[in-house]
């Protein structure tokens, strides 16, 4: 059975394309707008394997929404790679300290990113 | 002051035009690429089916599996050719047999002729013998009986040669007739087998032609995928732009909504300078941070490695 991933941006393109290399890959996708509408996503029935969330976000932003996951005792364990145009090193602390187990800068490479779903999604 | 007052709002007016002009760019481009995305997403779904179909299920054990029937169609068309020859071999054989009896029979008729010979020469001698037997007179009598008999046995004997001899022709004849057939449907058997060959190896021939031309058009198809998988990762690499773009644009569009305000306090040289400072704290992307500082603008890298915690 093919494998769940949440995908939460704010550009709507973006989704698309995070989409179109993970479903080439097998994988399902669940995209959400923002950090609220992925909390909402969460409380849906279907099990998420992985998630992958941007970083700057209206309503929401990454670092609240990773906190509000860690939160949840179903996903407390979930694994989270933030998907975003931050590099800065301060960010970047914030993200692992609310528990992502991983920062991709965008543009990113869909062969690259694809091998650290692989590593990181849940059995 | 007057003047002052007029310039800042003219400058606020210019700002909200300058605003408005990149927030509708920014929409219309977020718009294009929003649909050039989902056109991509529809084409990519499409292509990556073309080129699942184009590979088959595992492509290279179809490929070893036309190249073993190839192998086996040839082995079993060349069996039935070898047992046709086997076939005419045999038949080849039998006329050898039957071109000896031939030689046997020839045999019996010399047999004949001579059984024929030697019933002329007992003839022969009867006929003395009554001749002398005639000459004895009387006391002869009781031998030119026995002349006349043998006499009547030798002819009787020739006659007998005669139709032996006549009977060994009949069968020398159908014999050759035999032997004649027998040659004629050996030689249509081996016209036969050589045409049967040459077709077959033509067969066989064009065969492996179309199989190494499907092979080769595999191998296109194959290479085509590979090539179509790399420029379809470029594609989604370039369509990312969009959204690095749209948040540069909304970080100027904020920018300059803010610089009129900034400009219109007490110090106005303090005011941009605390515009500047605010700039910095809302960009995100390393470029804009580049060009806020007058260095030379990064070219966004495609290549970062992923940061694992």
């Amino acid at each position: 059975m093919a494998k769940t991933v949440l995908v939460v941006d704010d550009s709507a393109s973006l989704r698309q394309v995070v989409s179109i290399a993970l479903k080439g890959a097998g994988y399902e996708v669940i995209e959400a707008c923002d950090g609220v509408d992925g909390l909402a996503k969460l409380g849906a029935a279907t099990k998420i394997h992985l998630i992958i969330s941007d970083v700057n976000m209206p309503n929401m932003d990454g670092i609240t929404f990773v906190k509000e996951v860690k939160q949840k005792p179903a996903y407390k364990f979930t694994p989270i790679i933030m998907l975003t145009t931050e590099a800065e090193e301060e960010k970047k602390l914030q993200g692992q300290a609310a528990g992502a187990k991983a920062w991709v800068i965008k543009p990113f490479q869909p062969q690259q990113m694809l091998a650290a779903v692989g590593k990181l999604i849940l059995p | 002051m007057t003047d002052t007052l007029s310039f800042s709002k003219i400058l606020a007016q210019a700002v909200q035009i300058l605003v408005s002009q990149v927030q509708s760019g920014r929409t219309q481009m977020e718009g294009a690429v929003g649909g050039i995305t989902i056109r991509f997403a529809n084409l990519h779904q499409r292509l990556s089916k073309a080129v699942q179909a184009s590979r088959g299920n595992n492509g290279e054990e179809e490929e070893q599996d036309v190249s073993a029937l190839f192998h086996a169609s040839e082995a079993e068309l060349l069996g039935v050719l070898k047992h046709i020859l086997a076939a005419t071999q045999q038949h080849e054989s039998q006329q050898e047999v039957i071109t000896a009896l031939l030689q046997q029979v020839n045999t019996l008729n010399r047999m004949a002729q001579n059984v024929g010979e030697i019933a002329s020469q007992t003839t022969l001698l009867a006929l003395n013998a009554a001749i002398e037997a005639a000459r004895a007179g009387e006391q002869g009598r009781g031998f030119a009986v026995v002349a006349d008999e043998v006499r009547k046995l030798s002819t009787r004997s020739k006659e007998t040669s005669q139709k032996m001899g006549e009977n060994v022709n009949d069968i020398t004849a159908s014999i050759r007739g035999v032997v004649r057939q027998t040659a004629a449907a050996i030689q249509q058997e081996r016209q036969f087998l050589a045409n049967a060959e040459l077709s077959i190896r033509g067969v066989l021939r064009r065969l492996q032609g179309m199989t190494t031309r499907l092979t080769a058009s595999a191998d296109i198809l194959q290479n085509e995928a590979q090539g179509i998988g790399e420029e379809m990762d470029q594609l989604l690499i370039a369509l990312q732009f969009q959204d690095r773009v749209s948040q540069m644009l909304a970080h100027v569009e904020e920018g300059m909504s803010d610089l009129p305000k900034h400009l219109d306090s007490a110090n106005s040289v303090e005011g941009v300078e605390d515009w500047l400072r605010a700039q910095t704290g809302k960009y995100t992307t390393r470029e804009e941070h580049f060009i806020h500082r007058g260095e030379t603008i990064a070219i966004p890298e495609t290549n970062q490695e992923i940061t694992f915690f």
